[in-house]
């Protein structure tokens, strides 16, 4: 009965030639390493992301009066298991960043986004980009304290522009455009939690799901890279490659198992993280929280805006980073592709790395002179890996040459 | 055709596929469930001292309106000229039912077109006894909600019932049962 179903189907869509060519003819490198298994855990966390958020969408009220209740009480009390979505949403939404952090670590060690992949990696920042965004949005709509007050001072951010010290009356006039523009008015009201809750619920996530389409297509279209960083010609090299179904799909999902055994160990008994108590306080517009900070995944960023002296070339700086990041595929020009093969590359990679993780960290922490300084320093680190990737592309086109254009 | 180790490992994970599903789809179906508020209104308590004689409380059961009535012992539907054929769903006259119980509820929804009634204790022109009068288009019910004349088709629906005490519990079945 069913392969009667699958043959009236097939002969319409032919959905058996499909799964023949993108599953089974569809060949991926045997040397894949583990790290590539974080983009299906990403795919993974954004389906959990949807499901979750459909169903808190249908109690969640975005107006102030009644938005703190419905999250604390409807959907935390009322609501069968409201509690337990409530819970995967906001755990998810730390392990989606978490993991979107390590697949960027990944193709950045193994060179993805160099030739023939530019527009996987630009994609993929551009996901990233609409993530952070989501992420920011997403946050204000509990509109417990840390809600309201995380949002006030990030969407005072562009402010910090009217510390130039050039052009000074444009610039500011620039950044109290923008913060204007993000609130809809002087104060965060309802006119601010519709929008961020319109973008949240709606536009992003559409944004990113065709995004994420696109970002698998042209991962498709380029091929995957390969962890030694040789193009494989899959057609003259048949013992380098394996069907994707069933050797990675089973991989994959295994480990996409043991992904969802992590998660859910922090859903049902480390939540309090993820969903500090000061935000099951109501928003109270005339009353800062003591500890206030953003999210763990924007603090790397925060600590590069604090650290510097000038508010203006704090956010120039960490803008700068984002930007950079995007031009990766242009400023590392080198023929060479992956850390396994380039030991200058991989110096400095783990410069960034290390960088980037202590920069996290001192977010986290009081902002003393001394802090300032080594934020700085860890900075001028960030910024001379991103420097650093134009000169060893320099170099290495120079050996190349000298080895006869062999890679 | 024996069963091989290929098969066995084919069932096992078949088998956790379907206890994961289960896990995943139970939450989310359960989501849409009737809250734990909600189902507190299936069932209303009703102290019946503090409702004089010949007097109604309405209150409300499963978001319908509720009539508690208490009536003098000596009421008797023979007073009134009921429409003996109209029937609830257990084939009998409400009467039948709630006959010597000094308190009972009905569902203020009248059968015709769902308007609710009025009650009248001191009777009028056409019924010179306490009957239940339906303003939308003037359907007469005695206090039991059996139908005296109008266009309603059935008596007023009598939810289950028991006493307890000074208590009218409606929404658990006693001296009437579930009726559709």
């Amino acid at each position: 009965m069913i392969r009667r179903i699958v043959d009236w189907i097939d002969e319409r869509a032919h959905v058996r030639d499909l799964y023949r060519e993108q599953m089974v003819e569809y060949k991926v490198p045997k040397n894949l390493t583990f790290p590539y298994v974080f983009g299906v855990l990403a795919l993974t966390t954004f389906a959990i992301q949807i499901i979750s958020g459909i169903i808190l969408i249908m109690y969640y009220k975005p107006i102030i009066a009644h938005a703190f209740d419905s999250a604390n009480y409807t959907i935390m009390k009322e609501v069968s298991f409201g509690w337990l979505f409530r819970h995967i949403h906001a755990a998810g939404a730390n392990f989606f960043l978490a993991i979107v952090y390590l697949h960027m670590f990944t193709g950045i060690y193994y060179n993805a986004y160099k030739k023939p992949r530019e527009l996987v990696w630009i994609i993929g920042w551009v996901i990233y980009f609409v993530l952070l965004i989501t992420a920011l949005t997403g946050y204000l709509l509990p509109w417990g304290q840390l809600s309201y007050w995380g949002t006030v001072v990030t969407t005072e951010i562009p402010a910090s522009l009217a510390d130039a010290p050039f052009l000074k009356g444009i610039f500011s006039a620039i950044g109290e455009t923008i913060s204007l523009w993000m609130k809809g008015g002087y104060k965060l009201e309802d006119l601010a939690l519709g929008r961020f809750f319109g973008l949240h619920v709606l536009l992003l996530p559409l944004i990113l799901l065709a995004l994420v389409g696109i970002h698998l297509f042209l991962v498709r279209a380029a091929g995957i890279s390969n962890p030694e960083g040789y193009e494989i010609d899959k057609k003259a090299e048949p013992e380098k490659v394996v069907p994707f179904h069933p050797y990675m799909t089973l991989k994959e999902g295994a480990y996409t198992m043991w992904y969802l055994a992590l998660f859910f160990f922090f859903v049902f008994f480390y939540m309090h993280h993820f969903l500090p108590a000061d935000n099951f306080e109501p928003a109270d517009p005339l009353k800062t929280p003591p500890h206030i900070a953003p999210e763990w995944y924007l603090l790397g960023f925060y600590e590069v805006f604090r650290s510097i002296p000038s508010k203006f070339w704090g956010f120039i700086a960490f803008n700068l980073i984002l930007l950079l990041l995007l031009l990766l595929p242009f400023l590392d020009f080198s023929p060479i592709k992956s850390a396994r093969r380039r030991p200058l590359f991989f110096i400095m990679f783990l410069v960034f790395l290390f960088s980037s993780m202590v920069l996290t960290v001192l977010g986290t922490m009081a902002p003393t002179p001394t802090n300032a300084q080594l934020g700085m320093l860890f900075t001028a680190l960030v910024f001379l890996f991103f420097l650093s990737l134009p000169v060893i592309s320099f170099l290495e086109w120079g050996w190349y040459k000298a080895r006869g254009g062999r890679s | 055709m024996e069963a091989s180790r290929r098969d066995f490992i084919n069932v096992a994970i078949g088998g956790l596929g379907v206890v994961g599903a289960v896990g995943v789809l139970y939450p989310i179906v359960k989501t849409l469930a009737p809250s734990a508020a909600s189902t507190t209104e299936a069932k209303a308590e009703i102290d019946i001292t503090k409702i004089p004689e010949l007097g109604m409380r309405v209150t409300s059961w499963k978001g319908k309106p509720l009539f508690v009535l208490r009536l003098p012992k000596d009421l008797q539907e023979d007073k009134y000229n009921v429409k003996k054929d109209s029937v609830n769903s257990a084939g009998k006259l409400n009467y039948e039912l709630l006959k010597g119980q000094e308190a009972f509820a009905l569902v203020g929804v009248c059968t015709h077109l769902g308007c609710i009634p009025l009650w009248k204790p001191e009777g009028s022109e056409d019924v010179k006894a306490p009957y239940l009068h339906c303003p939308c288009h003037g359907g007469l019910y005695t206090p039991w909600g059996d139908n005296i004349g109008g266009p309603p088709p059935r008596p007023l629906f009598v939810p289950p019932q028991k006493r307890e005490g000074d208590k009218l519990i409606v929404g658990e079945p006693g001296f009437v049962e579930q009726l559709v």
